[in-house]
């Protein structure tokens, strides 16, 4: 039987049933918000009151041992409990172990240590490191506090995420003004297909929240790799902006025009490649590749 | 879960294989024998035309080797689809659940002296509006309904969401306040008043449920044969050489790919109907690799719905059996404290009766110490002569086992009904569900006027007459393009909603060890 470390702090095991997953169903009040409260997993899960657990012999060898979980009773093991007379309870709901939605709180003190014991022994417990793998395992020890920040972390990510599609649009007034070359980037890059400006930012809004992290990397490498090959195209006197137009400077050749507006030159490529990551701009971009090569092998056999 | 029967030379009768090929499979160019270049008589006379074709003598033209038929409509079957009619492709079932009148305190507080006010906070899930509403109001009384102590509510800060603090004073000016957590506190909610009182109106909506949206899901299944295949046989064929997937030989006037492709549709709807969930990966609804839209993703099937959407699900030891006593009654009285249906309909897998038998024939002697007063085994047939009995036999030669159809308990009614397919390993079976079982409630969802609802339903959507119901199309291609073939396909929209799954139990075996 395992012993609480100090007597003042009794062990305390969060459990969490194994296999919880989404099942549709939000609550009413919570839907659309930061948190939504999702059903995921069954109103009761009873786990069973008989098991298993692995004992070690002196020579090192090992056996499986019955245990019984009886309300009350500090002993796990059938055989002990039978030495001491202890037999189930008549009432049977009385040693029934039910989690509630999921998860439960254990601690091992007043006479409950038996109970912590029997879910911390049994093979039924993922966590338990020397359980037989043949085993059904119906649910594993959580560590809290890195369960909380694991969850912070998660939702960091997520708000970084949908931060950065609010990037792609304003509201002016009672109008949304879009910054259609980066949606229509990304849309290209995650293959979304939207008629309207709004049902893109939609499809990328929902893709954020779903899978922050993964959103996040493919669009700032994305971004990264396009800005970085404006910048090659300058310095190597590939392409030039005059005013707000951007030609090649050996072809004579304009590639786009970035609007009306006054730009900085930091703004101008930011726009430069946001228009190449466009559909419209994929041709441009493809042939803006391909003279930076040349240039890079001219440079070299220069 | 491990399997009993474990072979490493495992034999799969699903190979897919086309007509034409399966005609030129070797065994059955053989049993025509009619290669001439092949038989002895071409070393005798040297001249393929002159030799004679033999045909070896299959004597039945087909032995099955399976078992029962696949039951491809197991899920359908058990539960049948009559189709209620929507106009949308996405539509929401709203669930009321009880109110619960009862609070909880998150911590246990004492008064610091009788007839003292004290305050404790509300539990996380009593509250309501993101953490702004709560049940108790001042002025309200709040029960010690097992000690019989009444309180009064004299203060309720609502500053911080989800962390209401409630403060109460005894009724009794001799009781001191005791709140423990884990306990449910009774609020009355109506305030005692004196003869003259003013309004003092409170927000009574309390009710909170759940919302779930159901979309399509729709299957196609399409199917191509060249003419030629259909004109005539290149070799005299012995025997059929087509079967369907229970192995029944085909001869229908019908092209073998069409029903074959009816039959694997109803097998995506029967499975994933049974435990399918919607398509949530982007890649895959409107990525590169899209199958779906974002219309029909699909809908989540029974028992995934069972186990994650607030279903009771119970586990047993598998290696024990499921104990009516033991494991069912905490069920039967969690069920009787929320005054929900008590009577279930248990769909089960074959392992799972025998383990319910197995235990309930020791269920009796266990609490009665007696096994004569529980018949588990029944001496069967007839009576044998003396002469019979002399020879060392018993009067009787027969024995049965005595299994369970059905439980009745204080008014806890069980049928225990055999559903086939969850035994079937030939298709959507296992050992996992040969050991499981759904209960259906017999009284189940109703709606508000208090009719009831079907616990589950199909939906079919459509608009002024097109529909995603069934439908099949043939396609003769000698009229489009040319090509000497016939072809077509079969599709099929279809939604399925589970309704109130905290109505469902589900008992799941698992292995101990």
């Amino acid at each position: 039987m395992a012993k609480s470390t100090k007597k003042e702090q009794p062990e305390v095991m969060y459990i969490e049933a194994v296999g919880l997953q989404g099942s549709g169903w939000i609550q009413d009040d919570t839907r659309g918000t930061a948190n939504p409260i999702e059903l995921a997993g069954p109103s009761k899960l009873g786990i069973p009151k008989t098991g298993k657990r692995k004992v070690k012999r002196e020579d090192g060898s090992w056996y499986n041992e019955d245990i019984r979980h009886i309300k009350d009773c500090p002993f796990i093991s059938v055989a002990e409990q039978k030495q001491h007379g202890i037999e189930p309870s008549p009432d049977p709901s009385a040693d029934a172990i039910f989690l509630e939605k999921g998860y439960g709180v254990f601690v091992r003190e007043g006479g409950a240590e038996g109970t912590f014991d029997y879910l911390k022994e049994a093979y039924y417990n993922e966590s338990n490191p020397e359980r037989v793998a043949r085993a059904t395992a119906l649910y594993r020890v959580l560590k809290m506090d890195e369960k909380n920040e694991q969850d912070i972390e998660n939702e960091m990510m997520k708000a970084d995420a949908i931060k950065y599609v609010g990037t792609l649009y304003e509201k002016r007034g009672k109008v949304y003004v879009y910054n259609e070359n980066k949606i229509d980037g990304i849309c290209s890059l995650m293959a979304i297909f939207a008629e309207s400006y709004s049902g893109k930012v939609t499809a990328i809004q929902r893709i954020a929240q779903q899978r922050p992290e993964w959103f996040l990397d493919k669009v700032s490498r994305f971004e990264q790799t396009t800005l970085t090959e404006v910048s090659h195209a300058l310095e190597l006197n590939v392409i030039g902006f005059k005013v707000n137009s951007v030609e090649y400077k050996a072809k004579d050749k304009i590639i786009c025009t970035l609007g009306n507006e006054k730009l900085s030159n930091d703004e101008k490529i930011e726009r430069f490649a946001d228009w190449l990551r466009t559909s419209d701009g994929h041709e441009a971009y493809m042939e803006l590749k391909a003279e930076i090569d040349a240039a890079k092998n001219k440079l070299l056999q220069n | 879960m491990a399997s009993p029967f474990f072979s490493n030379q495992p034999l799969f009768c699903q190979k897919p294989v086309t007509i034409e090929g399966l005609f030129g499979i070797e065994q059955s160019n053989a049993l025509t024998a009619a290669n001439l270049a092949c038989t002895a008589q071409e070393n005798a006379c040297l001249d393929p035309n002159l030799g004679t074709t033999f045909v070896k003598n299959v004597v039945n033209k087909v032995i099955r080797c399976g078992g029962r038929a696949i039951e491809i409509d197991f899920f359908m079957k058990m539960f049948p689809e009559t189709m209620v009619p929507v106009t949308t492709k996405e539509i929401w079932n709203h669930y009321v659940c009880e109110a619960d009148l009862n609070i909880y305190a998150a911590a246990s507080v004492t008064g610091t002296g009788a007839g003292v006010a004290a305050t404790f906070q509300l539990l996380k899930a009593n509250h309501a509006s993101s953490g702004t509403e709560s049940l108790p109001a001042v002025g309200y009384v709040l029960m010690d309904k097992d000690n019989q102590i009444m309180y009064q509510i004299t203060d309720v800060d609502t500053t911080i969401p989800y962390a209401h603090k409630v403060t109460i004073e005894p009724m009794n000016e001799d009781v001191t306040v005791s709140i423990r957590a884990n306990t449910a506190y009774l609020i009355l909610p109506t305030r005692m008043v004196g003869g003259y009182s003013c309004p003092v109106p409170t927000n009574k909506a309390m009710t909170l449920g759940y919302s779930r949206p159901v979309k399509p899901l729709r299957l196609r299944s399409d199917w191509e044969v060249t003419i030629d295949l259909l004109r005539g046989y290149q070799d005299k064929i012995q025997y059929a050489v087509i079967y369907d997937y229970n192995g029944q030989p085909y001869d229908a006037w019908d092209v073998y790919e069409a029903q074959e492709a009816r039959q694997s549709l109803r097998i995506g709807l029967n499975v994933l109907s049974f435990i399918g969930t919607p398509i949530t990966n982007p890649n895959l609804i409107t990525g590169v690799n899209a199958v779906v839209d974002e219309a029909h993703t699909g809908y989540y099937g029974l028992i995934p719905s069972i186990a994650n959407g607030g279903g009771i699900v119970q586990n047993y030891n598998a290696a024990l059996g499921f104990d009516l006593e033991a494991d069912g009654e905490p069920i039967f009285l969690y069920q009787d404290s929320l005054k929900r249906s008590n009577k279930f309909m248990f769909l089960c897998g074959q392992k799972f009766l025998f383990g319910l038998d197995n235990r309930a024939n020791k269920m009796v002697p266990r609490t009665q110490g007696s096994a004569n007063l529980f018949e588990a085994y029944k001496r069967m047939g007839d009576w044998l002569t003396p002469e019979e009995i002399h020879g060392g036999k018993d009067y009787t030669s027969e024995i049965a086992k005595v299994g369970i159809k059905s439980y009745d308990y204080r008014g806890f009614e069980l049928d225990f009904k055999k559903w086939d397919g969850l035994s079937d390993k030939r298709y959507a079976g296992s050992d996992y569900y040969s050991d499981l079982v759904v209960g259906i409630p017999m009284e189940g969802p109703t709606l508000p006027g208090g009719e009831a609802v079907s616990p589950i339903e199909y939906f079919q959507y459509g608009n002024n007459g097109w529909t995603g119901g069934y439908e099949e199309i043939q396609i003769d291609y000698r009229k489009t393009n040319g090509c000497e073939k016939i072809g077509g396909y079969c599709a099929q929209s279809i939604m399925m909603a589970v309704h109130c799954p905290q109505l469902f139990i589900l008992l799941k075996s698992a292995q101990a060890a």
